[in-house]
Parts: C-alpha cells; structure tokens; sequence
C-alpha cells in the first residue's frame, strides 16, 4: 500500500546546500534574549528583573494558563532589561535580557544523570515535561504537556513521530535523525508511556533513505513495535493532517484535532527534547536550526542557544553580496523579516537566506485548475481567491476556507502567480475577527439581560 | 549587503509556470496542423492565419490601451492562440474582411466584454466562428476549400458530402482523412498532426486527457449508433463499402472533432474546473456533435456542441465540487 495523500505539489528540495553537513555548535553569544513568547497560548510572565543574577536553564518566564508553556534561561549570568523587543511576527514582544558571563553554571536540581523512566510516574513524566517548557518544535509551538493531556473520552492509539521535513532547505530534523537516533526513540517510548499509545510509528520521507536507515535499526534495538515508514516525498506530507492519513489513513475532521481520531503527532526534535527534560531534567534551551540558501556562503546544520541572536548565526555562516531575503522557517510557509535583530525561539527551524525578486503583478485566475490539484485539504483555491478578492467573505466561510492549513502548495503552483494563500489568510483573519465581535456582542447581550432579570427581581 | 531586506508573505518559492508559457505552448502544440493546412491549401491559408493573429493581437492591444491595462498583457500568447485557433476552423477561400471581423469579434466581444483573460464564459474562437458562420453564412457553408492537388468539381466536406449525398465528392480512403488530404477549415483537417499536438499538451500536463478521450469516444460511438434523419443521408458508396472499423476512423477523423476535442473543449478558462468536470464536459460534447451530425441542420456539430457545453460549465462546477477533507455531519447546536 502506497503511504500518501491526495493533492500535494513536487518544489525542488534544495536540500543538498546542508543535508551532508554534520550538526555544528552554534557560537556561544555574549547577549541572549529569551522573548515571553514562543510558543501558541498565553506569553509568559516575566518572573525575573534588571540586575537579577540567573543560572543556566532557570526559569526566567513563567506560563500564564493551561496552555502556555514556561521560558528557561540559556545562559548563567545577569539580566541586562526587561522590556519590549522585536518579535518574529513584527509586533514587539516582553523579552528578558541576559549578559552571559561565560560560566555555563545549571541552575539547582538540573542537567541530573539519567533517571530510569521505566520507573517513573506518568504524572512525574508530565511535571518534567512542563516544568521543562517543552513545545512542538516543528514550528507550531504547541505546549507538550497540552498535548499529552487529551480530554476524557479521547483514546490514544497511534503515535506518529514526524521526521518528514517536507520544506525545501530543511535539513535539521534529518541530522538529529542521523546523529541523536537513540534520543529520539527514547523520547517516542516515552510519550507513548505518558498517553497510553500502542502503535508507534515514525514517517520519514524518501529523500532521506539514510535516517531511514538509522532510525529502523535505533528501533529494532530497543521496541520492534516501532514501524518506521518510508513516505513518497512530496510538499506538505510533514502536515499533521496529511501524515495521519498517509499512515494511517484516517481524515482528522473539519474543525477537529488528530486525538479526534486517535492519533498524536510530534515532532522529531520534540521527541528528542522530551527525552532531555524527562530523563536528565533540562529544559528546553537550545536546538538543532539549518542556517541554508542560496544566499547563505556556508550553510549549516547549527545546535544553538535559545536566544542567540540571530545576526549572530548569520555572521558565522556569511552572507552573500546579492542576500535580500531572511525568512525564519522553510520556503512554503516561513516569515519573512524586514530586521535581523531578533533571536533563535523554540520553534525556529530553519533560518533561509535568499536572493529574492519583488513580487510581481498577480493575473487573473485563468481556471486552470492545478490549484485544485494540489490542495491537500480538497479545498478549492482559485474560487477561494477570487471570492476574496471581491470581499465576499460569507461565500468564502462556506467554501470551507477555516479548513485552509496555510501550506502554500496552490500558491506555489499557480501560473498566474496570485497570492492566494495570501487572500486566504486576509479571509480567515476577517472571519475571526467578526466571530469575534459575535462572541463580544452575545456575552454583552447575556450580561444585559442578566442584569434586568436582578433589576425585576429586585423590584418585585 | 545593507539592511533592506524584501519582506513578503509565504511562500516564497514559486513553480516556473506562467500564463506565457502555457499559452505559448499551445500555439507549439497547433503549429503542425497550421503548417499542414498550409501546406495543403496554400497561400490563402498562410496569409489568413497571419491575418487572423495579426488583427487579434492589435485588436488585444487596442482594448487594453482603452482599459488602461498593462499592455504586456498582450504578450501573455492569449490572443495569439485565438487568432490561429480561428484562423484554423475556417475555411481558406473566405473573403479576408470575414477574417478580420471574426478575429476581431473573437477578442472584443467574446473575451473583452466579458472581463479580458479568465472571465469569458465561451470559447473566443469559436464564438468568433459562430458569429461569422450567423453573419455570412452562405460563404462559410457553400464552398469549402480543397487541397490544392484535388481536382474535383465539388467542394464539399466529407461530412458535408455524406449527409448531403453529393456523388461527386470523394472517394475518401481513411489514409486521406487521417493525413488531411480532405476539404475542410485550414486547421482542422490533419487528424494525425492534431493528434500529435494534443498528445504533447497532454504529456505536458496542460490538457487532461480523460476530456478528449470521453468527447471523441461519445462522439464516434453515438455516430455509430444514430441513424441519420432523412432517407438521401448517409447512402455514398465509398462509405458504405467502408469497413468497421474504417468507419469508426470516418467520423473520428472527419470535420473538426480533433482540434475541438484536444484544443478547444480542452481550453482551461472555458471548462470545468475539476477532472470529473472534464469528463461530464466531453461527454456532453459528444452527444451534442453526434446529435447535430446526424439528426441536426448543420453537417459537423463540434462548434456548437462545445460552445453550448461552455454554457454548462458553471453548473458542472457546482455539482463537482472536491470531497471535503474530513467531513463530519453538523453538530446541532443544542
């Protein structure tokens, strides 16, 4: 049977600028900054302020709410400020700022030896999860402890690791495959623990036949339940939607999230990471990035710092003369940054250095159809686009544009060149907003009608 | 490197089509069969699919100027495709202002007035021909043009011959009709060299092959099936002595079935959006040309059957819509 999915689209992977390249350290920067904000949820409360010393790995951010997800330091030494600073989504954002004084001291209590996991409680297991500050690290930034927690009623069958890496340049998931295997299933044993999962599943794509390689024989050292399956390589078989039903061709529903049908999906990097906080206690404070791109005149696979500024990585991998374009993440979906002044977060996978041309004038749609093609969500782009570009929101709510997983395949392909997934954010934005405003206007509404049901009773 | 960097949304990476492309690949793919009917009619054909081009492209850049469009748009092929495309379903001894007002009309009104590029609801050049067939319509069906080599009286079309029962018209082997060596439009006689151009736009992944395939199939079967209304239809000898198998090469290679199969019914703007679409589309077609070839006025159908399907196509597209991904009944809300 043929693991795959409907739709998809084949850009170049342009993964030969780093894949051969072995996992480097990042240099050590002098200044850190850990933004409040790096994960999906609430940002962090900053727990720390100016002149207060702090040790490698403590906490400096704490979560506010269920979902958010705690900040660590990176380094031992001072902060320097706590205020607002530039943020990977343009808005500033609450950052603490640390002098780092070089003596790479751990705070108390971490970076222990290795507990027995066997032995540990699965509540254990989840305090050191949270505790670590442990997200997805694919790009989504989802809190982990979040995710292990499915709701009563939710039963979890299948846990599927993503070692996909679908986006062009990437290579970072494929060297911690390549180097840090047995890390990485320790960490599937361990998630698989903590929600009760039977199947254990790795996806890797085709273009990597190496980590293939690495992580079946990692697997059948220590559970030979874990099936590594090798997918055909195509653009976005690493979405969370598009893997479960690759492997197990199950569709999460409209609205609805992977535990709906029984399954989990974490990253690789995740996984690796669990490992690190559940065995020896160390938060989530650093990770493996590709510094890569035609622009780029050493790329890299770099292991960094959470908070190392980024103009420093590109310093250590130069950039070339006609470099005009950085975007944090890959190709297909990542954001473009108009400053290099902002810092490496838990979810920053991959720094892109390319030389780009200004977008040009969009045509018109001339109903070609490979936007339907490509769509991996049966969606229908080119009426999605041109509904939005004449404002006609309800029509675009009813042609299932919440559904949209952003992944920019029917973008990429379309002749015209129209940003259709651009469109497709604005309409969603849009519809937010006015739920919003909804939701705003029928809590107003209650509250009114709250009050003059106390006014009556009172005045009877 | 300074500090500007080019901020844009994602994705960042494109693939190389464009409409240029695509519709410069097109006129790639209708070159053999232009050049065939050039060969076979002569200077007429070369001077009308000029001519045609020509006053489309003018006609474009005209349009645009008046819109206050980008005039590059002009080079995007689009109304090069039309105007050969036009040139092609005509026949070569028309009068050369037929030629300009039907170009002309194909880029005006059936493409312009609707919205320009994407908007048109029918195929241009076939409106164009529909317009020029209602306008002077005793030139475009009296006289067909023959290869210049054929020294016969009459110049009737082998459909045109066969429903007519015009004795002296023909004989007609299977070798000639799918070579070209037929009277006919300029472009739409050389069954092989059309054929050798669709194969490349389907190889090419800018024609669906399921929609050719289900027009020509419905077409010739129920050509086949249908029996011709009138006693005198149908009763030449050359076709009668035809084999099988000969006569299934009969009405798939005769008329326009070819060039409207592979490079009109397969228009991107004018069809539906998705394969099962596609496939309604050429079907309808089919039925339609072997409706009209048999039982309606006119000797060749594809014309009419493809412009009245382009008319379907916004209901075909709401009846085949793509499954949702992960659908899951409503929730009333309680």
């Amino acid at each position: 049977m043929v693991h795959t999915f409907a739709g998809g689209v084949h850009p170049d992977d342009s993964k030969h600028f780093s894949k051969d390249k072995p996992i480097e350290e990042a240099p050590v920067p002098k200044v850190i900054r850990i933004p409040m904000a790096q994960h999906l949820g609430a940002p962090c409360k900053p727990v720390v302020q100016k002149g207060d010393a702090v040790k490698k790995g403590q906490m400096v951010g704490e979560a506010a709410g269920f979902v958010s997800s705690p900040v660590h330091s990176s380094v031992s030494g001072k902060v320097a400020d706590v205020g607002q600073y530039e943020h990977i989504f343009g808005n500033p954002v609450t950052s603490v700022v640390i002098e780092n004084d070089g003596e790479e001291s751990w705070a108390d209590g971490l970076n222990v030896e290795a507990s027995d996991v066997d032995s540990m409680s699965i509540d254990d297991m989840k305090k050191r999860i949270l505790e670590a500050g442990l997200v997805g690290m694919g790009g989504a930034t989802f809190p982990l402890h979040v995710k292990v927690s499915p709701p009563k009623g939710k039963h979890i069958d299948s846990f599927i690791l993503n070692g996909v890496e679908c986006e062009p340049y990437l290579t970072a998931d494929h060297r911690l495959m390549l180097e840090k295997p047995d890390g990485i299933i320790q960490g599937l044993r361990i998630l698989c623990k903590i929600v009760g999962a039977k199947d254990k599943y790795i996806g890797i794509e085709a273009n990597k036949p190496d980590a293939v390689k690495v992580m079946r024989e990692a697997a059948e050292k220590v559970d030979p339940s874990i099936k590594v399956i090798e997918l055909p390589v195509k653009y976005p078989q690493g979405a969370e939607k598009q893997l479960i039903k690759a492997i197990l061709d199950r569709e999460v529903p409209s609205g609805g999230l992977p535990m709906d049908v029984g399954a989990l999906v974490n990253n690789v990097g995740t996984a690796f990471a669990t490992y690190e906080a559940v065995e020896f206690k160390r938060p989530l404070i650093e990770r493996v990035l590709t510094v890569t791109g035609e622009g780029v005149v050493n790329p890299k696979n770099l292991l960094a710092l959470v908070g190392t500024p980024i103009k420093t990585l590109l310093d250590f991998c130069g950039l070339r003369e006609k470099a005009n374009k950085i975007i944090l993440g890959g190709p297909m979906m990542g954001l473009a940054q108009y400053t290099t002044d902002l810092v490496v977060i838990k979810g920053t996978s991959g720094i892109l250095v390319l030389e780009g041309k200004p977008v040009g004038v969009h045509g018109p749609c001339i109903r070609c159809g490979r936007c339907y093609d490509a769509c991996s969500m049966h969606l229908m782009p080119s009426r999605l686009s041109v509904l939005l570009e004449n404002k006609n929101i309800e029509a675009a709510q009813a042609a299932n544009i919440l559904d949209c997983i952003e992944c920019g395949a029917c973008t990429y392909v379309c002749p015209a060149k129209r940003p259709i997934v651009q469109f497709i954010k604005y309409g969603k934005g849009e519809i937010r907003a006015r739920q919003a405003k909804e939701r705003a206007r029928a809590e107003a509404k209650k509250a009114k009608e709250a009050k003059e049901e106390e006014e009556k009773k009172a005045a009877v | 490197m300074d500090d500007k960097f080019l901020v844009s949304t994602s994705p960042h990476i494109r693939s190389d089509e464009s409409i240029p492309k695509i519709m410069w690949t097109v006129v790639l793919a209708l070159a053999p069969a232009a050049v065939a009917g050039c060969y076979f009619f002569g200077w007429p054909a070369i001077a009308i699919i000029l001519g045609s081009i020509a006053v489309a492209v003018a006609t474009e850049v005209a349009i645009l100027a008046f819109r206050k469009k980008p005039l590059s748009q002009a080079l995007d092929g689009s109304a090069v495709v039309t105007g050969l495309l036009f040139a092609m379903i005509i026949s070569s001894n028309v009068s050369w202002y037929l030629v300009v007002v039907g170009a002309f009309f194909s880029i005006a009104a059936a493409k312009h007035l609707f919205g320009g590029l994407g908007c048109n609801i029918w195929n241009p050049a076939l409106a164009g021909r529909a317009f020029v067939l209602t306008a002077w319509s005793l030139q475009m069906t009296s006289g067909w043009a023959r290869p210049l080599d054929i020294d016969a009286i009459s110049q009737a079309t082998p459909l045109n011959a066969l429903k007519m029962n015009v004795e002296a018209a023909g004989p007609y082997s299977l070798g000639d009709l799918f070579f070209g060596h037929i009277p006919g439009s300029l472009g739409e006689t050389s069954a092989l060299l059309l054929l050798i151009g669709g194969l490349f736009l389907i190889v090419r992944k800018y024609v669906d092959w399921r929609v050719p395939l289900s027009f020509i199939a419905t077409a010739v079967i129920l050509c086949m099936i249908i029996p011709f209304k009138g006693a005198d239809a149908g009763q030449l000898g050359w076709y009668q002595d035809m084999q099988f198998f000969e006569k299934l090469g009969f009405w798939a290679f005769s008329g326009g079935l070819f060039l409207g199969a592979f490079f009109m019914a397969t228009d991107m703007v004018t069809s539906p959006m998705t394969k099962k679409g596609g496939i309604i589309f050429g079907i309808g077609c089919g039925v339609l040309t072997a409706v009209i070839r048999k039982l309606g006025g006119y000797p060749e159908g594809v014309c009419y059957s493809i412009l009245i399907m382009n008319t379907a196509v916004p209901l075909i597209d709401r009846f085949t819509v793509p499954r949702k991904f992960g659908y899951v009944e409503p929730k009333k809300a309680s």
